[in-house]
């Protein structure tokens, strides 16, 4: 008896850490997708560091099929060579995107990394990268901070870019003159409000007052409750916090009283459904919507939903789509030769293509993307809420 | 401040204080009853708010608050089962209990990013509460004061079911002293049962009615559980009066906060965490260490 109850006992023990032990390993199969396709020898490698676990995890996933999309378009080859993509998890982590751009290169010898979605690693990679001469693409906005390594580039405005050219345009073709500025109390949300602020008061208007609510802010209640009279609200807002602050907004009532503008990111297309008819009447300035009309946007998108047809389509892919053409762009004009990393960073650097949100080309000094910006807002359209571009910001 | 906008802070801070005492009670009694750290707590809300929302459609939101409720009953039962097959090490050991359940938040949250594509979402308001009214010369959301009537409710019948039921009753001797409890010849493992079961529960209608106003979104596991944190610290671990005091001074504290001192709003939880330990190290109503 004792001994039956001893073996129950052992077997339920083992069988519990077996299950403890084999989730993780299960979820990591599923998460990083650090994969390579069939390598042979002349064939141009790519490396691509992507969020797929961790706070940013969620992006890791659309944005691999975006950059696919892109390069199988091409044929997966330009003039001949075959150019390959490998895969790895940034984990949202600095530490992480560190060695695995180092195994990138190190390993699998790559000619080029697209990093990152997250801000920070991609600020913690940009010094490791220039040291070795490989060249950075990155294919979201990123935050300032790469201009100093010549082969670095980003394949998008910074986010205080498109917050100064919604400043200006606010208070000259909006016609506001007194602001009030609401963000999120992190290097996001200061970065947009400081740039809107300066524009916007060079531009001759004045902030009558500028709130910072912390990440993750559950209730905007009491700062709502707290806005004076202003002819618009500049709100700086990301993810869930960007549900909650629009929800809110609407609910305290302060949209009936003031106007609400944002950096794009407040009313994406990931969000905007969740946000409800809260969003609708917002303005946004943005280098990209999904309702931009021209054949490049009309190409991404069909490309898309001809492989996933519930793809929502978001700056976040059409970034990696850019960088995608962006990279087969210079490997053309480097005629398949990118041994020389800082050669091939210059040329990625020179590139000037046609991206879903227009033309795309760098700043030879900085290394950031130029693009145009435009003004939308939220209308609803049948079942659900769309962009209606306004036009572009001067 | 003038008066008008005290009576708005006041309301803000009530109504989110009862939504906070619904996410912590069920924390305060798995720690004061099992004295079991129970940290899924948050990965718990996590889940079940976003099975609320995935029952979006108008007219379901009964439906959806409720199978929130049982998601959390359901997960809260495997957390225990999961720990009883070693309780003997698990039941006496803090750290033990804090790795299996800290592993087990990370594991129930990793599985909801992979199921909900890790983007926030939210549950519309059912039709009865939705729109504002004028409070103080401001519009204020109809659904918080429908929200915190709940809670209200709620938190009685938890009053009740502790003060006035033989089942509160044993959960109380419970609390003072297990073996004690055990000497007279309850049984404490279906208890813990009983108690793991009523917070999940209760922390899946918080996640359930808190979905319109709050959301699901990832991180929430970490934030509801810091919060849960510092109910159960002020007020002191298995005191249900404490919690509910506790979470109603949060509340305000936060609301108050918020419109006075905006750049230092995320101190004025933790400065009263501060204040009222180096007053009260047991918390307002815990009783003292022996």
């Amino acid at each position: 008896m004792s001994r039956l109850r001893y073996s129950r006992h052992a077997r339920l023990r083992l069988g519990s850490a077996a299950l403890l032990a084999a989730v993780p390993m299960v979820l990591a199969g599923c998460g990083a997708a650090s994969s390579s396709d069939e390598s042979s020898d002349e064939s141009i490698k790519i490396g691509v560091l992507l969020p797929y676990t961790g706070t940013f995890g969620l992006y890791g996933k659309p944005m691999e099929a975006a950059l696919r999309a892109r390069f199988q378009v091409a044929g997966n080859a330009v003039d001949g060579h075959r150019v390959e993509l490998i895969f790895e998890d940034e984990a949202t982590d600095p530490a992480t995107a560190v060695s695995k751009a180092n195994k990138l290169v190190d390993q699998d010898q790559v000619a080029a990394i697209v990093c990152c979605a997250t801000g920070a690693a991609t600020l913690a990679v940009g010094p490791v990268l220039a040291e070795r001469g490989i060249p950075q693409l990155g294919p979201i906005p990123n935050p300032d901070g790469l201009s100093d390594f010549k082969t670095a580039a980003v394949a998008a405005p910074t986010a205080g870019h498109d917050a100064g050219k919604l400043g200006t345009y606010a208070a000259t073709k909006l016609g506001y003159r007194r602001a009030v500025v609401v963000a999120s109390d992190f290097s996001y949300g200061h970065e947009v409000a400081e740039s809107f602020q300066k524009a916007f008061t060079t531009a001759g208007g004045t902030i009558v007052k500028a709130v910072f609510a912390p990440l993750g802010t559950n209730d905007f209640g009491s700062y709502l409750s707290q806005i004076p009279d202003a002819d618009v609200t500049f709100a700086g807002f990301a993810g869930a916090d960007a549900v909650r602050f629009v929800q809110q907004y609407d609910k305290f009532g302060v949209k009936k009283r003031i106007p609400l503008i944002a950096h794009g990111p407040l009313v994406t297309e990931l969000v905007l459904n969740q946000i409800g008819p809260a969003a609708v009447g917002v303005g946004a300035g943005f280098y990209y919507s999904s309702t931009l009309s021209n054949p490049e946007n009309t190409r991404f998108i069909e490309t898309m939903k001809a492989a996933n047809p519930k793809f929502v389509p978001s700056h976040f892919t059409a970034g990696a789509w850019a960088t995608g053409s962006v990279l087969l762009d210079a490997i053309h004009r480097a005629h398949g030769d990118v041994r020389d990393g800082e050669a091939f960073g210059k040329l990625i650097r020179q590139t000037k293509i046609d991206a879903p949100w227009g033309v795309l080309q760098f700043d030879q000094a900085t290394g950031y993307a130029i693009a145009p910006t435009y003004y939308y807002e939220v209308v609803s359209a049948g079942d659900g809420l769309r962009h209606k571009v306004v036009g572009e910001m001067a | 401040m003038a008066p008008d906008q005290v009576v708005l802070q006041l309301t803000i801070g009530t109504s989110f204080g009862l939504l906070l005492f619904l996410l912590a009670s069920g924390f305060t009694l798995t720690f004061g009853l099992a004295r079991y750290v129970n940290l899924t707590h948050g990965a718990v809300f996590l889940v079940a708010a976003y099975v609320a929302t995935s029952l979006a459609k108008q007219g379901q939101f009964v439906l959806a608050v409720l199978a929130a409720a049982g998601t959390g009953l359901g997960l809260s039962m495997v957390v225990y089962l999961v720990s009883r097959l070693r309780w003997s090490k698990l039941g006496a050991d803090h750290l033990s209990q804090v790795l299996l359940t800290f592993g087990a938040l990370l594991v129930f949250a990793e599985l909801a990013r992979v199921a909900w594509d890790g983007l926030p979402r939210s549950l519309p308001e059912p039709r009865f509460a939705s729109g504002s009214f004028v409070l103080a010369g401001v519009s204020f959301p109809r659904y918080r004061l429908y929200m915190g009537a709940v809670a209200l409710v709620l938190a009685a019948a938890l009053w009740w079911l502790q003060e006035r039921t033989t089942f509160g009753a044993l959960v109380r001797a419970g609390v003072d002293d297990r073996d004690m409890l055990e000497a007279t010849g309850s049984a404490a493992k279906p208890l813990f049962a009983a108690v793991f079961g009523l917070s999940g529960c209760l922390a899946g209608l918080a996640a359930g009615l808190g979905a319109p106003v709050i959301g699901a979104s990832m991180g929430q596991e970490f934030t509801v559980l810091v919060l849960a944190f510092v109910v159960v610290v002020l007020g002191g671990p298995g005191n249900l009066t404490g919690a509910f005091v506790a979470s109603l001074a949060v509340g305000l504290a936060d609301a108050f906060g918020k419109a006075l001192l905006p750049t230092f709003a995320e101190f004025t939880m933790m400065g009263l965490v501060v204040v009222v330990l180096a007053w009260r190290p047991a918390g307002l109503f815990g009783a003292p260490q022996t």
